[in-house]
């Protein structure tokens, strides 16, 4: 039985939109919120790590296939404009498992699991974009949009969570079996 | 019966191509395949995935939005086509994870803009307006064209617009141009949706030009 340590979900502005965190030992869970800076911490950790990788695995990508596309000019505009897609996703350390599914949309969605979990978890990160993400947050006309709000508020500095009952408790339902 | 709903609107295509006098060319796809494929599986999602709702309720909720919206803004025709593109752009950016979620990871990944226009017209129209627009380039490929003919456009099905608003330039759907510009933003790609053309102004085709698309940079976090 896998066992899942957290969850985080990261919008295209490199904010953390989502995360908790269970604490086996106090029975709790932690989520992210602007007062718990040890949470906010760690997201931003998280979040290099995935970010690094992920332009990491696309850069090498890209070099492998630069070679045939210098020939035809207008081809390499073409693949500027639509980038082959190569995201990582699993990653494996002493002690836990990270799963990751990058959307075409830009979200991220990270699950740190234990390494129990032989096979990536790709199906369950997928299932909650395409049922419990889409249908309470994104198909929900009075959530916003954009969760950063001005422009200070991209590239990592964003504070906005998502605050969505409906949403949190579908997601406890999906997940807590394996917490 | 895909395959031969398909096959039956080559012919039709090739014909109106002969007929019109637009600078764009319909391009005889070398990669035909790719087109058919897209086609089969927009009916088959559309039968599949996507809850229907009658479309003549439809077209007179978006007949009275209009009306409402010509009132508020005092017939001024310049807000109010800004204003249907600005809520057509809200639609759009949340639709595209709608979409990616329907049609989840059969749909092949495209590798120039005439994959993209064909993407568009084929699944995205099809799933969402049922409706499939005749998908149009230029020399160069950078321009894409949406040309719908015979009504389809099912927003305009029962409207006649006064001649006040004719001279004006309402572009009636402009909604849909939206739409797509919003969806494309939510997949990084910036770019210039209008009408060209449309057959309540008494033009004699309606034209959606999709132009200048730029890919936006992924933003980098602070400090990287």
């Amino acid at each position: 039985m896998v066992k899942v340590y957290s969850f985080w979900i990261f919008d295209k502005h490199c904010n953390c939109i989502y995360g908790f965190e269970f604490d086996a030992n106090k029975k709790q869970i932690n989520k992210v919120v602007p007062e718990n800076k040890h949470m906010i911490a760690k997201s931003k950790i998280l979040y290099g790590l995935i970010f690094s990788l992920n332009s990491l695995t696309t850069r090498y990508h890209y070099s492998n296939n630069k070679e045939p596309h210098t020939a035809q000019k207008e081809k390499e505009e073409d693949f500027d404009l639509f980038p082959a897609k190569s995201d990582f996703y699993k990653i494996s350390t002493g002690s836990y498992n990270v799963h990751n599914f990058k959307t075409d949309t830009g979200l991220t969605f990270a699950l740190l699991s234990d390494l129990e979990s032989g096979e990536s978890m790709d199906l369950e990160l997928q299932y909650i974009y395409r049922q419990i993400y889409l249908n309470n947050v994104v198909l929900n006309p009075l959530a916003p949009l954009d969760y950063a709000e001005t422009e200070g508020e991209t590239r990592g500095e964003g504070f906005r969570q998502i605050k969505n009952d409906k949403f949190e408790k579908e997601l406890y339902n999906f997940l807590e079996p394996l917490l | 019966m895909n395959s031969a709903n398909s096959n039956t609107s080559i012919p039709s295509s090739s014909g109106i191509d002969s007929a019109t006098n637009t600078a764009a060319i319909i391009q005889n796809d070398p990669d035909y395949s790719k087109v058919i494929f897209l086609k089969q599986l927009g009916e088959q999602v559309f039968q599949q995935n996507m809850k229907k709702i009658n479309a003549e309720f439809l077209t007179i909720t978006y007949g009275s939005l209009i009306k409402v919206l010509i009132e508020h803004y005092k017939e001024d025709v310049e807000k109010c086509n800004t204003k249907l593109k600005e809520m057509g752009r809200n639609i759009g950016s949340r639709l595209i994870d709608d979409f990616y979620a329907k049609v989840t990871t059969q749909i092949p990944r495209c590798s120039n803009l005439k994959d993209l226009g064909n993407t568009l017209s084929y699944v995205g129209f099809k799933l969402y307006l049922n409706c499939v627009p005749k998908v149009l380039f230029d020399e160069n490929e950078k321009i894409i064209k949406l040309r719908f003919d015979n009504d389809i456009n099912i927003f305009s099905k029962f409207v006649e617009l006064p001649d006040e608003f004719k001279n004006k330039r309402l572009y009636y759907s402009n909604i849909i141009s939206g739409v797509i510009e919003g969806a494309l933003s939510g997949i990084a790609l910036k770019s210039d949706v209008k009408y060209v053309s449309d057959t309540l102004l008494g033009d004699s085709t309606t034209e959606i030009q999709i132009s200048n698309v730029k890919k936006i940079k992924d933003e980098v976090p602070m400090g990287q």
